[in-house]
């Protein structure tokens, strides 16, 4: 890949996945590896998503030790930077050396949050929100009607 | 000035489709994992070719099957 066509900073997201074969105390410190790479040639770090563990859509094989090696699960954790094209070649090597990689995308993105799906879901919860404090309303309203009719019952009794 | 409504991305006002956006980019897909048409959703062409981009990008990271069934 050609990155010397562009020299000013860019945007790009990392998206990657580690092998399953890591123990869950293993994790932040392989992708704390990945995390290293970044900030060695990046100021920047804008998102970033730690490794979640998923099942992948279909296997996919890596060449461990001269032998290889399929993999149906992996963590996949991705990390949105500021980086010139220059440095990215630098971080690819990096990343193919890396034996916890199981597979990479460099992509350019933009800095706002490109996730819709999550945005949807908020707009759901801010609906629902709208709701709970309309039914807090109504509840404050109905509150001191009762009080009154407590009273009033109180001194019918007395 | 009329506008095209009909695309659901420009509809919710996308700026860039995310590869990682999976339960989006499935709405686009047959039940074979094919990708459907712009003709047939209604996607306008400039989100379709970005739609195309990040259903490949999420195959390749196998967050998405190239085939099924």
């Amino acid at each position: 890949m050609n990155h010397n066509e562009h020299t000013e900073p860019r945007i790009y997201e990392l998206g990657y996945h580690l092998v399953p074969t890591l123990a869950d105390g293993q994790i932040p410190e392989a992708s704390g590896a990945v995390r290293g790479m970044i900030e060695r040639i990046s100021k920047d770090i804008i998102a970033e998503e730690l490794p979640v563990f998923i099942d992948l859509a279909y296997q996919i094989v890596k060449t461990i030790d001269h032998k290889n090696k399929r993999f149906d699960e992996a963590y996949f954790g991705w990390i949105k930077f500021e980086a010139s094209p220059v440095a990215i070649s630098e971080l690819e090597e990096g990343l193919k050396k890396d034996e916890n990689v199981l597979r990479y995308i460099i992509v350019k993105t933009v800095r706002e949050n490109t996730f819709i799906a999550k945005k949807f879901a908020s707009t759901k919860v801010r609906a629902s929100e709208e709701e709970v404090v309309a039914a807090v309303e109504e509840t404050a309203v109905v509150a001191p009607v009762e009080d009154a009719l407590d009273k009033a019952i109180e001194e019918l009794v007395a | 000035m009329k506008t095209n409504t009909q695309c659901y991305f420009t509809a919710n006002n996308v700026k860039l489709i995310d590869y990682k956006d999976v339960d989006i980019l499935k709405k686009f897909l047959t039940p074979h994992a094919r990708m459907i048409a712009g003709r047939r959703t209604g996607v306008c062409a400039k989100h379709q070719r970005q739609l195309a981009g990040a259903i490949k990008r999420a195959r390749f990271m196998g967050l998405l099957p190239f085939v099924a069934k």
